[in-house]
C-alpha cells in the first residue's frame, strides 16, 4: 500500500519534496483517524481520500501565506548529460511539473484515474462528486497535460 | 456523456455494450479520431508508467540481479535456437535463465542503476521488456519520438502469426520484440558497439544483427506512420484472421 500512496502524492504534489511531507503527513493523520476506518470497506480508498485532504489543506495554507517559491528541483537536472538510469526519475519530474500545471480539481481525477487507474465510479464515490464532473474534468486535464507535455 | 467524454471513456475502458461499439465504429471511421487516441492512449500508458515505475510497480520484480558484467554480444534468438527446445514440464527453461543472467550482466552496468526493476524481466519462463523498454515500445511512435529519447523505435511490422514487432535501439543495447498479450517478448537483444563513446551513435541505423532479426522475423512491409498509428490506437492487437 506504501508504494501506491507514495505514487498519488507524486501525482498530487509539486515536487519530490512535498509528495514525501504529503505522504508523511497522511500516515500520522491516518494513525491518529485509525480508529474511523470501518472494516469491510476499502482501506485503499479511505487512505487515499484522507491523502488528497491533506493536500487541499497544504494548497490552501500555501495561498493564505503567498505564493510559494518555485520548487528548487525544477531546473536542478538542467544542463546534465542524461544517463540512462535518470531517465526515468527525470521523466516522472517532468511530469510532476506539467501536472502541477493543472487546476487542483483537473490534477486529482488526472492521478486517480489516469496513475492510479481508479474506475470513473470509484473516483467519483472517494471524491464525492457526480461521475458526469469526473469525466468533463478528467477530458479537460487530459487534454490540458497532453498539450503540456508536448510543449516540454 | 458528450461524444468527447465518451472517446475518452472508451480509452479507459469504459464503455460496454452498444455505447462501446459505437464509440469503436466512429474512431475506425476517422483517422483524427485515431490519432487522437493513439496520443492519449500513449499519455495514460506514459502517466502510469513512469508514476509506477518510480516506486518500483506494478512490474514484478525481476531476478536479474546476480549476473555479472558480461562483455559478450548476446542473442535470446540464436541461444534459443542453440539448445533444445526447453521441455514443456520445465516452469523456467535453463537458457531463459542463463540468457536473462548475460543480459542482465550486459544492461546491468550500463543502464540499471541497481534494486529490483530494470529494462527486461521473466515472465512465465520468457524475457520480457519492462520499465522504460516497455513504456518505449507502447508508447513511442517512431515518426514523433524525440531525437534524444533515451529508447528509440525504429521499424514496426508484424511476424507470421500476425502480432506486432518493434525493433528498438538504447544506448547499450538494441534488439527486437514481439507482442505477446500484453507483453513484449524478446525477440532478441544485442549490446551496441562504441558503447559509451558518448556521440549519441545509438540514434543511427541499427547494426546488421538486428536488420538480419527483423529480416527473419518479418512478414509483409515494415508499417508506415500512418500503419504504426492505427496499431497504438488499437492496443498493438494482433491482426485478425491470420
Amino acid at each position: 500500500m506504501l508504494p501506491r500512496l507514495r505514487r498519488f502524492a507524486h501525482g498530487l504534489a509539486a515536487n519530490r519534496a512535498d509528495a514525501d511531507d504529503l505522504t508523511q503527513l497522511t500516515l500520522e493523520r491516518a494513525l491518529r483517524a485509525r480508529l474511523q476506518w470501518q472494516e469491510g470497506t476499502r482501506l485503499d480508498a479511505w487512505l487515499f481520500r484522507i491523502m488528497r485532504n491533506c493536500w487541499i489543506d497544504t494548497i490552501r495554507s500555501r495561498t493564505r501565506t503567498g505564493r510559494i517559491l518555485a520548487s528548487e528541483e525544477a531546473g536542478e537536472h538542467v544542463g546534465h548529460d542524461p544517463q540512462a538510469q535518470m531517465d526515468a526519475r527525470i521523466d516522472l519530474e517532468r511530469l510532476m511539473r506539467s501536472m502541477d500545471q493543472l487546476p487542483a480539481e483537473q490534477r486529482e481525477v488526472v492521478a486517480l484515474v489516469l496513475i492510479e487507474g481508479f474506475g470513473y465510479r470509484e473516483t467519483a464515490e472517494l471524491l464525492e462528486l457526480p461521475i458526469g464532473t469526473v469525466s468533463s474534468r478528467l477530458v479537460r486535464g487530459r487534454t490540458a497535460l497532453l498539450a503540456l507535455v508536448n510543449e516540454g | 456523456m458528450t461524444d468527447e467524454e465518451a472517446v475518452f471513456a472508451y480509452i479507459d475502458g469504459e464503455l460496454h455494450g452498444e455505447e462501446r461499439t459505437r464509440i469503436e465504429a466512429a474512431i475506425a471511421a476517422d483517422p483524427a479520431l485515431q490519432a487522437m487516441v493513439a496520443e492519449h492512449r500513449a499519455l495514460a500508458a506514459r502517466l502510469h508508467g513512469t508514476f509506477s515505475a518510480a516506486f518500483g510497480m506494478p512490474e514484478p520484480t525481476a531476478t536479474l540481479a546476480e549476473g555479472a558484467a558480461e562483455p559478450n554480444v548476446v542473442s535470446l534468438a540464436e541461444a534459443h535456437s542453440r539448445r533444445q527446445p526447453p521441455r514443456p514440464f520445465r516452469a523456467v527453461p535453463r537458457w531463459a535463465t542463463m540468457a536473462a543472467t548475460l543480459v542482465a550482466g550486459i544492461i546491468g552496468g550500463v543502464v540499471v542503476s541497481g534494486g529490483d526493476r530494470g529494462p527486461v524481466s521473466e515472465r512465465g519462463g520468457q524475457l520480457v521488456a519492462s520499465g522504460r523498454f516497455a513504456l518505449a515500445l507502447d508508447t513511442q511512435l517512431a515518426s514523433t519520438q524525440s531525437a534524444t529519447a533515451p529508447v528509440r523505435v525504429g521499424l514496426t511490422f508484424r511476424n507470421h502469426d500476425g502480432s506486432i514487432c518493434r525493433s528498438f535501439a538504447a544506448e547499450a543495447v538494441e534488439g527486437v520484440a514481439c507482442r505477446e498479450g500484453k507483453a513484449w517478448q524478446l525477440q532478441g537483444l544485442l549490446a551496441r558497439e562504441h558503447v559509451g563513446t558518448g556521440t549519441g551513435d545509438y540514434r543511427l541505423a541499427a547494426s546488421d544483427a538486428t536488420a538480419n532479426l527483423v529480416d527473419r522475423l518479418i512478414v509483409g512491409d515494415a508499417m508506415d506512420q500512418t500503419e504504426e498509428r492505427a496499431a497504438l490506437a488499437a492496443g498493438w492487437a494482433r491482426s485478425k484472421g491470420r
